[in-house]
C-alpha cells in the first residue's frame, strides 16, 4: 500500500495558495510532514482525510482514488485532527462505541474492539468518565483510540503532541511507531525532534510547496560540514544577518548562538558543527 | 473609569451595523403599518388615526417585547466580549475599577439598545410624510404629529423595560459567562409576560395582572381599555398614571436590584476551570499513560443496510440524549409545561360561566399556551443539532467516518420529531388528567392523537425540514437562526398582500378545518390528506437537497459546496428523481382540484366584483319588484356526498301601482346549477361573476297580479378545495338557510362593500350603514331590515335525507315516511312568517315535551345530553313569561336544534332555533360559583326573538336592531331574573357593561345612541341590556312590559310601513312619569355615561350584629359624542347605594345587606346607613345599573 500524491494544488477563495503542485510518494511506515505554521500541512492532511477538496491533481491510496471515492478512503482511514472536542455529558466508552458504530464495526465485535482500544490507551479505568473532563494527555489518547478503530491502513495525525508533557509525548510516539510498522502513518508537526525520532521518511513543506522529500538521513547528509555556529552579542545579530546566511539563532545561557550555512569556513570565529534536522528545516525554509 | 467603558461601548456599537440594521427593520415595520391597513402591529386600531399617540405608544409597547431579543443581544455582547475574545485576562490584569467596568458596559450597551426603538417614531413619521405625497390612504386618516405619545412611550415602555430586562439579562450573562443562559433568561421574561396575560382572562384579576406584567404592555391595555376613539386620537398614557407609575417603578427597581446584586457577585477572576474539572470527573494526574500491551483485534469496517441501521440508531441515541439532557431543553420544557398545565384548570371559565373541558377545547388550549415553546424548542434545537458537531469541534472526526449523509440527517430529524412527540404526549396526558379532575370522562384520545400527533406534528415536521435545510446552507449558526425566523415571518405575511392564497404556495399550508362531534373531520378529510401528502413529498425533496449539501469537511465556498453536493446527488439520484416525479404528479392533482375544478376568485378579485355589482346594478335599488308571499320546497339532501338538490316555487305578487317588466335576480352564491322558470320570463343577462340574472317579464306583471316562479338549485361538490367553502353542507350536521338555496329579487344592498377605505380605493361613494331614523321616510319603511323582497310568507316543505338522519324544516311536521333508504318529511308553517328560515339534517337524539298545546323539542348529538333539560326549562319558562306579558305565541312548536361548531352562535327562526355545538351544549353550569346560566339565557334570548323579530321587526333604518336584539336581551333578562333572583343579575350586567365599554373604543365609524344604532353589536346587545334593565328598575317591569305589549299590538304581523325605534321609545315615554322623563333621553337618544366612585367606606360596630356604614362617593355624569368626546352635564339622577357581606364558599357575591336608591344632585356625597351583619364592601351603584366609565371603583372594602 502506498499513498501517491500528484500535482496537487489548492487555492482558497481569499487567494491563499495553500497547496502548489504537491508531489509525494508515501510508503508504509511513519511519515513526517514538517513545516511552520501556515505552511499548508493541515490543508494537505484534511485533503487526504476527505475533508477538503483539491482544485487539481490526484491522490491514490493503493487502488483507491482518494479525491473521488471518499467513502472507500473513510473506511480505511484513521484520523486524529489537530483540535477536537467531545460532546458534554457522554462517557468515553459510550462515545467510542458510538464512533465505532459510525465507523462500521459490526455489533458483535464492537464491544471487544472498544474495550481493547480503551485498555491499549490506558483509559480503561476512566472509561465511564465524561471525555470533556479528561486532561490534555488523556484526551489525546482518546483521540488516538478513536483513530485506531477499524484497523485503518492510513492514519493521519495532525500535530498530536501539542500540549503534552515530555513523558506523555514519548509514550504517544511509542504507540504510533508500533502501529506504523504495517500501515501508513502521516504525522504533521512543526517540532523537528518528533520527525527525527520517529520517521523513516519526511517532507518539508512551506508556502504550500514541498521543499524537501526523502529520508531525514539523506537530508542531514546534504548539509554535513556546511553548518557553522558562533556565539555573538545580541546587538550584532543584524550585522551578521546582513553578511551571512543565518538560518537560526537561539539563546544558549542567555547568549545568542547563530547557525549559518556555508560551503567553506566563513571565518570570523565560526566553528563547524554537526547538522541537525532543525538546520535542514531552517535551511530549506530560508532557501525557498 | 465609568466613562471609559461607557464611551468604549458606545463607540464600538455606533460603528457596528447591528443597531442600525435593527433600527431600519423596526422603521420599515412602523412605516408599513403607517401607510397600509394590511400590516397590523398589535392588532387593528379601527377608526383611530393611523399616527395617533395611542397607536404610537401601543407600537412601542409591542416593539419593546420584540426588543427583548435585542437587549439580550446587545447586553450579552457587552457582558461577554472580553471573555469571548479571550481578552479578559489582559483587561482584568490592568488596573481598572470593578464598578466602572461593570456599570460602564451596562449603561453604554443599554443606551445603544435604544437606538433601534427610534425606528418606530422615524418609520411612523416617514410614513405620514410619504402618504401625504402618494396618498395611499386618505389624508383624513392622519392627525398632527403628537410628540407626547412618543415621549410617553419612551418613558413608559422603552426605558423601564430596558432597565428591567437589561439588568437581569446583563447580570445573568456576566455571572454565568454563557450566552445560552442569558438567552434562557430572555425566554423566562417572555413567559412572565404570557402568564400575566393568562391571568388577565378572568377580568377580576385585572388589577393584579396590571401590576405583575413586567413589560407594562398588558398594564397599558388594561388601563386604556375603555378609551374612546377620541381619547386614542389625542391622549397618551404617561407616568402620571399611578398604576402605570407603580408598575414601572416596581419592575425598574427589580431590574436594578438584580444588577446591583450581580455587581457584588461579579469578580474579575476567571472561572476556576481546573477546580471545576476535578469536581466534575475526579480525574487525577496520570501515571501510566499508554500501555504497551497486546495487539488490537483486527476488525475491518463493514457496510450494508444492517450497519446503516445500527449507525442511524446510534446517531439518534446520541443526538436525542444530548438534547434531552441539555439545560435549554429542560428549562424550555418545564417553563412551557408550567405555562400550559394550570390553564387546563382555569380555562374552562369564560365570561362568568364554566364550560366542560371538551377535548377540542383542550387541544386548542395546548396550541395556544404550549406551541410557542414547541416552536422555540424546534427552532433552537434544529439549529443546535445541525451545528452540534461543529460547535463541539468533533466534526473533523465525524466527517472522516464512513457514514452516509442520510443517516446523520435522519437521526437529527427524528430527534426533533421525537422530542415534539414526547412533549405533546405529555400535554395530552395532562389534558386527560385535567378532564378527569373536572369530572369529565369523554377523553376522545382519537381527537388528541389526530390533532396534535398527526396534523400538528406533520406541520412541525415540514418546518423542521425547512429549518434543517436553512442551517445546512447557512455559513453560520446565528445567520441560520435569523434566516429561519425570517422565512417563517415572510411565509406568514407575504402571500396575502401579494394576493396569493393557495396552500400550494404557502409553505406547509393546509386547509383550515373544524373538528365536530357530528362529522369528525369528514368534509375536510380529502383536502387535509392531499395537502399534507403534497407537503410531505415536498419536504422529502428538501430533505434530499439537505442531504446532498450536508456539511462534511471544511469546504465553505459556494462553488466547492455545489460540486460536493453534485457528487452526493449521484448517491440519491434515484430517490430524488422518484420523489420529484411523485410530487409533480401530486401537485398536478392538487392544482387540478383547487384551481381548475374549484377555482375561486382571490380576495382582491372578490372585492372588485362586489364593487362592480354596486356600480352596475345600484340603479335598480328602488325599481319595483314583485314580492314573495308563498313558498314551497322540495329539498333532497344527500349527506354522504354533501349534495343538495332543491326545487322551489315562489308565488310573487306585484304590490306596486304600475306593471313590472324586469326581474332582477340574485342567484344563490357559489351554487353549481341554478335555474329559474316561468313561461313569461326571458333571460336578458346572466352576470354569473356577481350572481345576477336579469329577466324580462312578458307580458309585464300587472299591479295586483301574481306569478308562480319555479326554481331549482343543485349543490354538488367535486374533488376538494383550497379551503372548504361550504361548511354548511356536511356528512352529518347540515344546516343552511333558505337564502343559500333560493333567489332574491331586486338589488341587494347587503352585498355592498362596507369598509370605508376599501370603498374609496375601488372608487365607490361613501356609504351610510343605515338610512337615518326618520318615521316620515316611508320608502325605507317599506322593508323590515330582515328582507327586502318578501312580506309575511307561508312555507311548506318536503325534505328528504339519508335513512339514519332527521331532516328539519320550518313549521309543524305533517307527515314522515321512509322510501328505500331515504327518510322523508313534510313540514308546514303554522303561521305566516318572515321569508327567513333554515333547513337541517343530522343524526339526532330528540327530547320532546308537550305543554299547553306546544311541542317543545331539542334535537341534539347523542353525547351532548347534559344541558338538554335546562334548555327545555328555559323554553317553557320563556313561553310562560312572554305569553303572559307580550301576547300569544303563534307556532305549535319550539325547537332547539344542535349544529356543528363551524359557527358558534344560536339563531332564531320561526319556531326553530339552531344552536351551536360549541356553546350551550358544552356548558358546565355551576350554581355554587355564582355562574351565569348561559344556556338558560341564550335560549331565553332566542325565544325572545319569536316575538321581537318574528312577530314584529323594525324598518330598515337606524335603530332597527333595538326592536329585535335589545328586546330579546331584555326578555331573557326577565326570564333569568325570575328564575335566579334579583341580585345575581349584576354579574351579567357587569360583563355587559365591560364589553360595551371595550368595544366602543374599537368603533370604526361612529358610536350612536341606542335608538339610532346601526347594526353595532356592542350597542344593541350590550348597552341594550343595561339600558333596558335600568329602565325596568326605574319605571317598573309591568310598565316596560305594558309598553312593549302596546307596541307589539300595533305592529304584530303587520304589513308595511314597518315600525321604527321611535314608535317603541314613545311607548316607553308614555309609561314614564314626568319626574323620570329625563331618562328616556339619557337612555335612548344620548350616549350617557357616569363616573361614579366610592372614595371611602367605613363602619362602626353598633353591637347586636348591627353596623353603621358611612360611604363617601363622587359622581359625575357625562354625555359623549360620536367619537367619544365627553362633556360633563349637571347631576340630577337616581342612583343606588349598597353594602354587602363577605361571600360564602366559592360564591362570588356576598349577601346584600343594604340596597337603596338615592337622588344625587352634586359631585361629592356622604351617606350613612345601618345594616344587619358585618359589611365587607360598600359603595355606589353596586349592581352596575348605570354605564360607568370605570365600574371597578364603585365598591370599596369597608374599613
Amino acid at each position: 500500500m502506498q499513498l501517491t500524491i500528484r500535482n496537487l494544488s489548492k487555492t482558497y477563495s481569499n487567494g491563499v495558495k495553500a497547496l502548489q503542485d504537491i508531489n509525494l510518494d508515501i510508503p508504509t511506515g511513519m511519515y513526517g510532514l514538517l513545516g511552520p505554521n501556515g505552511a499548508g500541512k493541515s490543508t494537505l492532511m484534511r485533503t487526504l482525510a476527505t475533508l477538503q477538496e483539491a482544485d487539481s491533481g490526484t491522490i491514490t491510496l493503493g487502488d483507491i482514488n482518494v479525491l473521488k471515492d471518499k467513502d472507500a478512503v473513510r473506511r480505511t482511514l484513521g484520523y486524529l485532527p489537530q483540535e477536537f472536542g467531545i460532546y458534554p455529558r457522554i462517557s468515553a466508552v459510550a462515545m467510542l462505541d458510538h464512533l465505532a458504530t459510525l465507523k462500521g464495526i459490526p455489533g458483535n465485535h464492537r464491544k471487544e474492539v472498544v474495550e481493547a482500544l480503551l485498555q491499549r490507551v490506558n483509559l480503561w479505568e476512566h472509561r465511564k468518565k465524561s471525555v470533556s473532563s479528561y486532561s490534555g494527555g488523556m484526551r489525546q489518547r482518546f483521540g488516538i483510540a478513536q483513530a485506531l478503530i477499524g484497523d485503518p491502513k492510513l492514519i493521519i495525525v495532525d500535530e498530536p503532541t501539542a500540549g503534552l508533557d515530555p513523558g506523555e509525548r514519548n509514550r504517544f510516539y511509542n504507540l504510533l511507531s508500533e502501529i506504523g510498522e504495517n500501515v501508513i502513518v502521516i504525522l504533521s508537526t512543526h517540532i523537528v525532534e518528533d520527525v527525527k525520532e520517529l520517521c523513516s521518511n519526511m517532507a518539508i513543506i512551506n508556502g504550500g510547496q514541498v521543499l524537501y522529500a526523502g529520508s531525514p538521513e539523506a537530508a542531514l547528509l546534504q548539509l554535513e560540514g556546511k553548518i557553522w555556529e558562533k556565539a555573538i552579542a545580541k546587538a550584532d545579530i543584524d550585522d551578521y544577518q546582513s553578511r551571512f546566511r543565518v538560518i537560526s539563532s537561539k539563546l544558549v545561557a542567555g547568549k545568542p548562538i547563530i547557525h549559518v550555512v556555508s560551503e567553506g569556513d566563513p571565518g570570523e570565529g565560526f566553528r563547524v558543527t554537526p547538522a541537525g534536522l532543525e538546520d535542514v528545516f531552517f535551511s530549506k525554509i530560508m532557501a525557498a | 473609569m465609568f466613562s471609559t467603558f461607557f464611551s468604549f461601548e458606545i463607540k464600538t456599537w455606533l460603528r457596528a451595523p447591528m443597531p442600525w440594521i435593527f433600527m431600519f427593520v423596526f422603521g420599515m415595520l412602523a412605516f408599513s403599518g403607517t401607510i397600509s391597513d394590511d400590516v397590523q402591529i398589535g392588532g387593528s386600531y379601527g377608526n383611530v388615526l393611523k399616527n395617533a399617540p395611542f397607536v404610537a405608544e401601543n407600537w412601542y409597547g409591542v416593539f419593546s417585547i420584540l426588543g427583548l431579543l435585542l437587549i439580550t443581544a446587545f447586553l450579552n455582547s457587552a457582558a461577554l466580549r472580553d471573555f469571548e475574545n479571550n481578552t479578559a485576562q489582559i483587561v482584568f490584569a490592568s488596573p481598572i475599577k470593578k464598578a466602572g467596568y461593570y456599570f460602564g458596559h451596562f449603561f453604554g450597551a443599554l443606551l445603544i439598545a435604544m437606538i433601534p426603538m427610534f425606528g418606530v417614531s422615524l418609520g411612523m413619521w416617514a410614513g405620514v410624510v410619504a402618504n401625504s405625497i402618494f396618498e395611499w390612504l386618505p389624508p383624513e386618516r392622519y392627525g398632527p404629529f403628537e410628540l407626547a405619545g412618543h415621549i410617553n412611550a419612551f418613558l413608559v415602555f422603552v426605558i423601564p423595560n430596558m432597565i428591567f430586562s437589561g439588568g437581569i439579562l446583563y447580570t445573568v450573562a456576566i455571572l454565568t459567562r454563557s450566552t445560552t443562559q442569558s438567552f434562557i433568561a430572555g425566554v423566562v421574561l417572555l413567559v412572565a409576560y404570557l402568564i400575566a396575560g393568562n391571568l388577565l382572562k378572568d377580568i377580576h384579576n385585572e388589577a393584579f395582572a396590571a401590576m405583575i406584567d413586567p413589560l407594562g404592555v398588558r398594564a397599558f391595555s388594561i388601563l386604556t381599555k375603555y378609551w374612546t376613539v377620541d381619547d386614542k386620537n389625542h391622549l397618551s398614557l404617561g407616568l402620571t398614571n399611578p398604576v402605570m407609575f407603580a408598575n414601572r417603578l416596581l419592575w425598574m427597581c427589580v431590574g436594578l436590584a438584580v444588577l446591583v446584586a450581580g455587581y457584588f457577585r461579579f469578580t474579575f477572576s476567571e472561572k476556576n476551570k481546573a477546580g471545576k474539572l476535578v469536581k466534575a470527573g475526579e480525574v487525577k494526574a496520570e501515571i501510566l499513560g499508554i500501555q504497551q500491551l497486546g495487539v488490537l483485534p483486527k476488525v475491518a469496517p463493514i457496510r450494508g443496510a444492517a450497519m446503516a441501521w445500527a449507525q442511524l440508531r446510534s446517531q439518534f441515541r446520541t443526538d436525542f440524549m444530548g438534547v434531552v439532557k441539555s439545560l435549554p431543553f429542560i428549562i424550555l420544557s418545564i417553563v412551557g409545561l408550567l405555562n400550559t398545565l394550570p390553564s387546563f384548570f382555569t380555562a374552562t371559565q369564560s365570561y362568568g360561566t364554566h364550560n366542560l373541558p371538551v377535548t377540542y377545547d383542550i387541544v386548542d388550549l395546548i396550541r395556544g399556551t404550549f406551541f410557542l415553546f414547541v416552536y422555540a424548542i424546534m427552532a433552537y434545537f434544529t439549529g443546535a443539532l445541525i451545528w452540534k458537531e461543529r460547535n463541539a469541534k468533533v466534526n473533523e472526526i465525524y466527517d472522516a467516518l464512513p457514514t452516509s449523509n442520510w443517516t446523520g440527517y435522519l437521526a437529527k430529524f427524528a430527534t426533533i420529531i421525537a422530542i415534539i412527540f414526547i412533549l405533546e404526549s405529555i400535554t395530552i396526558g395532562a389534558g386527560v388528567f385535567a378532564q378527569m379532575m373536572n369530572g369529565y370522562h369523554r377523553f376522545e384520545l382519537g381527537v388528541y392523537i389526530r390533532e396534535l400527533l398527526v396534523i400538528d406534528l406533520l406541520g412541525f415536521a415540514f418546518l423542521t425540514v425547512l429549518f434543517m435545510l436553512v442551517h445546512t446552507l447557512s455559513p453560520n449558526m446565528y445567520l441560520g437562526f435569523f434566516l429561519s425566523i425570517m422565512l417563517v415571518a415572510v411565509n406568514a405575511f407575504v402571500w396575502s398582500p401579494l394576493n396569493i392564497n393557495s396552500n400550494m404556495v404557502k409553505f406547509g399550508g393546509i386547509p383550515g378545518y373544524t373538528f365536530s362531534d357530528f362529522y369528525q373531520y369528514a368534509p375536510y378529510a380529502q383536502g387535509l390528506a392531499w395537502f399534507n401528502i403534497y407537503w410531505l413529498l415536498f419536504s422529502g425533496l428538501l430533505a434530499v437537497a439537505t442531504i446532498c449539501f450536508w456539511v462534511r469537511g471544511k469546504e465553505s465556498g459556494l462553488e466547492k459546496r455545489l460540486s460536493i453536493g453534485w457528487q452526493e446527488w449521484k448517491n440519491y439520484r434515484v430517490a430524488g428523481i422518484g420523489l420529484l416525479a411523485i410530487w409533480l404528479v401530486t401537485a398536478g392533482f392538487v392544482f387540478y382540484n383547487t384551481k381548475v375544478l374549484n377555482k375561486k376568485p382571490s380576495g382582491d378579485e372578490q372585492e372588485k366584483r362586489t364593487a362592480r355589482y354596486e356600480k352596475d346594478y345600484k340603479h335598480y335599488e328602488n325599481a319595483p319588484q314583485p314580492r314573495i308571499y308563498d313558498v314551497k320546497y322540495d329539498i333532497r339532501i344527500f349527506p354522504e356526498n354533501r349534495k343538495v338538490e332543491a326545487d322551489g316555487q315562489y308565488w310573487v305578487r306585484n304590490k306596486h301601482d304600475r306593471p313590472i317588466d324586469t326581474l332582477l335576480v340574485s342567484t344563490p352564491q357559489q351554487n353549481l346549477h341554478f335555474s329559474l322558470k316561468n313561461e313569461r320570463l326571458s333571460l336578458l343577462l346572466n352576470d354569473s361573476a356577481v350572481s345576477v340574472q336579469l329577466y324580462r317579464i312578458q307580458p309585464a306583471l300587472a299591479p295586483g297580479d301574481s306569478l308562480l316562479l319555479k326554481f331549482s338549485t343543485v349543490y354538488h361538490p367535486e374533488g376538494f378545495e383550497n379551503e372548504l367553502s361550504i361548511s354548511q353542507i356536511v356528512q352529518n350536521g347540515t344546516f343552511f338557510n333558505n337564502t343559500e338555496i333560493s333567489p332574491n329579487f331586486g338589488y341587494q344592498p347587503g352585498g355592498e362593500l362596507e369598509d370605508k377605505n376599501k370603498r374609496r380605493e375601488l372608487g365607490l361613494p361613501e356609504k351610510s350603514r343605515r338610512p337615518a331614523l326618520n318615521p316620515a321616510d316611508t320608502l325605507h319603511r317599506m322593508n323590515s331590515y330582515l328582507t327586502n323582497d318578501a312580506d309575511w310568507v307561508q312555507v311548506e316543505t318536503t325534505i328528504s335525507t339519508s335513512a339514519d338522519q332527521i331532516a328539519i324544516a320550518p313549521g309543524s311536521l305533517l307527515r314522515e315516511w321512509t322510501e328505500g333508504n331515504r327518510h322523508f318529511y313534510h313540514y308546514k308553517l303554522d303561521h305566516k312568517s318572515w321569508n327567513f328560515y333554515s333547513f337541517l339534517s343530522a343524526h339526532y337524539e330528540v327530547a320532546r315535551e308537550e305543554k299547553g298545546g306546544i311541542n317543545y323539542e331539542v334535537y341534539y348529538h347523542a353525547d351532548h345530553a347534559a344541558n338538554v333539560p335546562r334548555m327545555m326549562r328555559s323554553m317553557q319558562k320563556s313561553i310562560e313569561y312572554y305569553t303572559q306579558h307580550f301576547g300569544p305565541y303563534y307556532h305549535k312548536q319550539c325547537r332547539i336544534i344542535e349544529f356543528p361548531r363551524v359557527a358558534s352562535f344560536a339563531q332564531a327562526f320561526p319556531g326553530t332555533m339552531p344552536y351551536s355545538e360549541s356553546i350551550g351544549f358544552i356548558e358546565n353550569y355551576q350554581a355554587e360559583k355564582d355562574d351565569i346560566d348561559m344556556v338558560f339565557y341564550v335560549v331565553a334570548h332566542e325565544m325572545g326573538h319569536q316575538y321581537w323579530a318574528h312577530q314584529a321587526s323594525g324598518a330598515d333604518m337606524q335603530g332597527a336592531e333595538m326592536t329585535t336584539e335589545t328586546f330579546a336581551q331584555y326578555s331573557a333578562l326577565m326570564v333569568m331574573e325570575h328564575e335566579y333572583g334579583h341580585d345575581i343579575m349584576r354579574k351579567f350586567l357587569e360583563y355587559e357593561v365591560d364589553r360595551y365599554l371595550r368595544d366602543r373604543g374599537r368603533e370604526r365609524l361612529k358610536e350612536l345612541p341606542l335608538a339610532k344604532c346601526e347594526g353595532q353589536g356592542y350597542i344593541h346587545y350590550r348597552k341594550g341590556s343595561v339600558v333596558m334593565y335600568y329602565l325596568k328598575e326605574m319605571i317598573g317591569e309591568d310598565q316596560v312590559n305594558l309598553a312593549l305589549r302596546n307596541y307589539l299590538e300595533r305592529f304584530r304581523y303587520a304589513d308595511a310601513p314597518f315600525p321604527t325605534s321611535l314608535d317603541v321609545v314613545n311607548e316607553f315615554a308614555a309609561k314614564t312619569p314626568d319626574s323620570l322623563k329625563y331618562i328616556i333621553k339619557d337612555l335612548f337618544w344620548d350616549i350617557t355615561l357616569f363616573d361614579n366612585r366610592t372614595q371611602s367606606a367605613g363602619s362602626r360596630d353598633l353591637g347586636n350584629g348591627k353596623y353603621e356604614v358611612t360611604i363617601q362617593v363622587k359622581c359625575r355624569k357625562l354625555k359623549a359624542d360620536e367619537l367619544g368626546k365627553e362633556t360633563e352635564v349637571p347631576l340630577d339622577d337616581w342612583i343606588e347605594i349598597g353594602a354587602f357581606a363577605r361571600p360564602e364558599g366559592d360564591k362570588k357575591y356576598g349577601k346584600t345587606l343594604y340596597r337603596q336608591r338615592v337622588k344625587i344632585t352634586q359631585k361629592d356625597n356622604t351617606f350613612t346607613f345601618t345594616v344587619d351583619g358585618k359589611p365587607e364592601k360598600a359603595g355606589i351603584d353596586p349592581f352596575s345599573l348605570l354605564i360607568d366609565r370605570e365600574p371597578k371603583d364603585n365598591l370599596k372594602k369597608v374599613e
